[in-house]
């Protein structure tokens, strides 16, 4: 499998953002996206491969995000991704994919007077397949390994509504068995991530940059099963977010990514568009 | 630093460490010792595969007699060196002592892989680096058990008529370091083994001489440090191995191999491929566009009576269009419409494709299972590999020849709605190379191991059914591939029953 966009979606479309959502707050989204590459990755050279053509991903999402407390959130997603290539004779794919379970916590936040705010947050993650799809195929959904993840995450909010984020990660990797019977050692990774952008009642706009960097893998090859493939990537994207009128709570996202350097990947482009909703579980005390 | 570089060194599987190639082979299973091996003291009078006597032929010195000085001098020797052994060689000697034959059948599997990578489109193809596709692998593989095979039958003859006891037997300073036996020392064996099996794999893989060469040496060391033979024994070991491989490669360079990939496509006018013929004719459906491969193997000199072989030649198969015909894809469609998990994994568990063994290869791994559990001499395991992959390659001269002789399309040709679970191959459809190997295969298997035969069967079958699943080959192409594979593997069978084996 030629990594997704969607393996790492959740991510770069703000799944752990630098906000917490608030005790008793809730959001949650359904989303569409559409992705696309004829380019990829095989290590580092660029290639396009007739036999495949354009690989075009299509996949819906449901996303949603609690908060336990002021200071610890629960995120969860879970997409549905349809894959096919344009040339060619390889089946599509189509199946539920990974289940993304995330805690995020804050554990420091600091004031500046009327200035701003700067926010510490760690947060840990499982990323687990939800059913069987197809691993090792050059048209396939994703690599069915079960992931660890650690992040932390660095915010500085202004009072203004102008808000700039870091953020780490760590994703240990479970092993995959082919279908040969051979266990695949899945390359783990870590990543890091910087956003900058303006939150406002009626608005919101970031844009990324994300960069990912995996230890010691395979390149694809003839007979190299994809799990264990090396993937780095540098990605970059948008994302704007303004209410529904007339319906309370509603709102819409639209966002993009765009791949630009890699191993093993191809060079996609991403789109989506989601609809979001909040609402409060608290009671409002008398 | 040093000590780093020693731990890494042992710690290393043995490729990784000798290899000077580019790319590492990867880590080789580990084999057990065998705790017992029967002896066949009739070995050498068993039927050798070629018509050569080479005892008569070869011209080797007269072994010392065992009360000699001469002979004295070479169990010093032997007890110093076995003296001197240190941990590491006595590890490489239980490595080799899993079995020479089943260890070389490792390596060529794994040279197989390695090769086993499709010319990018416009490549000039270089002799020296072979394109080990299922029909070269199961050339190499006959080739190699063969060379072996006749090797040591004249190895075991040698032993008897000369009759010199093992130097453990006969000198109480040499511990043999896997038990002692009662196998005659002159030749050693091992040393047949390795001499016989470079000869064979570096014609095949030239660019791996070093490697190979490193691997044969530390194969006759282990002769030396498990006590088993004297410098006599290994001398003449050697000149017997290398002797008989080269009459296989004499063989080898005249059975028209060279000419089976077939560049300027005369296999056109030899197979009459006209509309008359052909009514659809097959299409490379790679892009690009690629020529066919090895459209003349089929007209390669096949080991077992030729005449025997194409008696089993596939009848022709329905045209496209005819009931029959549609009937069958119909049911490929279908099912690469609805896929189960099931069938995709079989498809990839069978489908051996560019970097693994090839399906001749995935065999010779299911028989070095068997053949570990048996724990046979070497002769007898060699002569099991012989029998399998002779007859591995027979049918896969009778499928290519059909296939190039019908010229079917694929299913994907037809029918461009067929989806695949697995690569197609850039041949003709009809009859499945999967089913023929496969069938060959686990026949021959199914009649050396009987209380297998029917789990070999069912493995036969599913390697057949799993091109099906996999949306590249009809029914039909199935049915007499397996058909024809049956037949070959039971010439292997009729000739396993005379050649004085007893099994």
């Amino acid at each position: 499998m030629l990594i997704l966009f969607t393996n790492q979606v959740a991510l770069s479309q703000g799944l752990l953002d630098g906000f917490m959502r608030g005790r008793g707050q809730m959001v949650t989204a359904l989303s569409y996206s559409y992705e696309d590459y004829d380019t990829y990755f095989v290590g580092t050279a660029k290639t396009q491969n007739e036999n495949l053509g354009t690989i075009k991903i299509n996949s819906v999402s449901i996303f949603a995000a609690a908060g336990l407390t002021d200071y610890l959130d629960i995120v969860v997603s879970l997409p549905y991704i349809d894959t096919r290539a344009t040339q060619g004779f390889w089946s599509g794919q189509k199946d539920v994919q990974d289940l993304n379970l995330f805690l995020k916590g804050r554990f420091f936040e600091k004031d500046f007077s009327k200035k701003g705010n700067l926010s510490l947050m760690g947060a840990l993650g499982l990323i687990t397949p939800l059913s069987d799809y197809i691993a090792d195929a050059p048209v396939s959904i994703g690599n069915q390994s079960t992931q660890l993840e650690g992040r932390f995450i660095a915010q500085y909010s202004t009072t203004s509504g102008i808000f700039a984020m870091g953020q780490m990660g760590y994703s240990k990797r479970g092993n995959v068995t082919m279908d040969t019977g051979f266990e695949v050692s899945v390359p783990d990774a870590w990543d890091f991530i910087v956003r900058a952008g303006g939150s406002y009642k009626k608005l919101y706009a970031d844009a990324w940059f994300q960069h990912q960097n995996s230890r010691n893998g395979t390149n694809i090859g003839p007979g190299i099963p994809f799990p264990g493939n090396e993937i780095d990537f540098s990605r970059i994207g948008f994302t704007l977010y303004h209410p529904v009128p007339i319906l309370k709570n509603f709102g819409v996202a639209f966002s993009s990514g765009f791949t630009l350097m890699g191993s093993n990947i191809g060079i996609s482009n991403r789109f989506s568009a989601a609809l979001v909703y909040h609402f409060s579980v608290s009671n409002t005390q008398p | 630093m040093k000590f780093n570089y020693k731990a890494i060194w042992i710690g290393c599987s043995l490729p990784l460490f000798l290899c000077s190639c580019e790319e590492d082979i990867p880590e080789m299973v580990e084999l057990p010792v065998p705790n017992s091996i029967a002896v066949d003291t009739d070995a050498g009078d068993w039927q050798h595969v070629m018509e050569v006597d080479y005892l008569s032929e070869i011209s080797l010195s007269a072994p010392d007699d065992v009360d000699s000085d001469a002979y004295r001098a070479e169990l010093g020797l032997l007890a110093a060196i076995i003296e001197k052994m240190n941990p590491e060689q006595e590890k490489r000697a239980s490595y080799w002592a899993s079995g020479g034959v089943l260890r070389w059948n490792q390596i060529c599997r794994e040279l197989v892989a390695k090769y086993n990578i499709a010319l990018p489109p416009g490549a000039i193809p270089d002799v020296k680096k072979p394109v080990a596709n299922p029909p070269f692998a199961a050339r190499a593989y006959a080739m190699l058990s063969v060379a072996q095979h006749d090797a040591l039958i004249a190895a075991w003859k040698l032993k008897y008529t000369v009759g010199r006891p093992a130097p453990s037997l006969t000198d109480s300073r040499i511990d043999a370091l896997f038990g002692s036996t009662e196998l005659p020392s002159y030749p050693s064996e091992q040393s047949v083994i390795a001499a016989t099996s470079i000869k064979i794999l570096t014609t095949l893989f030239p660019l791996e001489t070093d490697f190979l060469y490193r691997l044969a040496e530390e194969q006759v060391n282990t002769v030396r440090c498990g006590g088993t033979g004297t410098e006599s024994d290994i001398e003449a070991g050697w000149v017997l191995g290398d002797f008989v491989a080269s009459k296989i490669l004499e063989r080898a360079s005249s059975d028209r191999m060279s000419r089976a990939s077939d560049p300027e496509g005369t296999y056109i006018s030899f197979f009459k491929i006209d509309p008359s013929t052909v009514p659809v004719a097959w299409i490379s459906l790679a892009n690009p566009k690629v020529l066919p491969i090895l459209p003349m193997y089929g007209n390669i000199k096949t080991w077992h009576d030729s005449l025997a072989v194409f008696s089993a030649l596939p009848p022709p198969p329905p045209n496209v269009g005819t009931t029959a015909f549609n009937t069958d894809i119909t049911n490929v469609k279908s099912i690469s419409k609805n896929r189960s998990r099931e069938q995709w994994r079989i498809a990839e568990f069978w489908a051996d494709g560019g970097g693994t063994y090839t399906p001749p290869g995935h065999w010779n791994e299911i028989a070095e299972e068997l053949l570990v559990e048996a724990q046979w001499s070497e002769v007898r395991t060699a002569r099991a590999f012989s029998l399998m992959n002779r007859a591995i390659m027979d049918s896969g001269v009778l499928c290519w020849y059909a296939k190039y002789k019908y010229y079917f399309p694929r299913p994907s040709q037809i029918d461009l709605e067929i989806k695949t679970s697995t690569g197609i191959p850039n041949f003709p459809s009809y009859t499945s190379g999967h089913s023929s190997f496969s069938s060959a295969a686990g026949t021959v298997l199914g009649y050396l191991f009987p209380d297998q035969k029917e789990e070999l069967q069912r493995q036969f079958i599913e390697a057949g059914d799993s091109r099906i699943f996999g949306g590249i080959h009809y029914g039909f192409d199935n049915v007499e591939g397996r058909n024809s594979g049956i037949a070959v593997g039971k010439l292997a069978i009729s000739e396993g029953r005379n050649d004085g084996a007893d099994n």
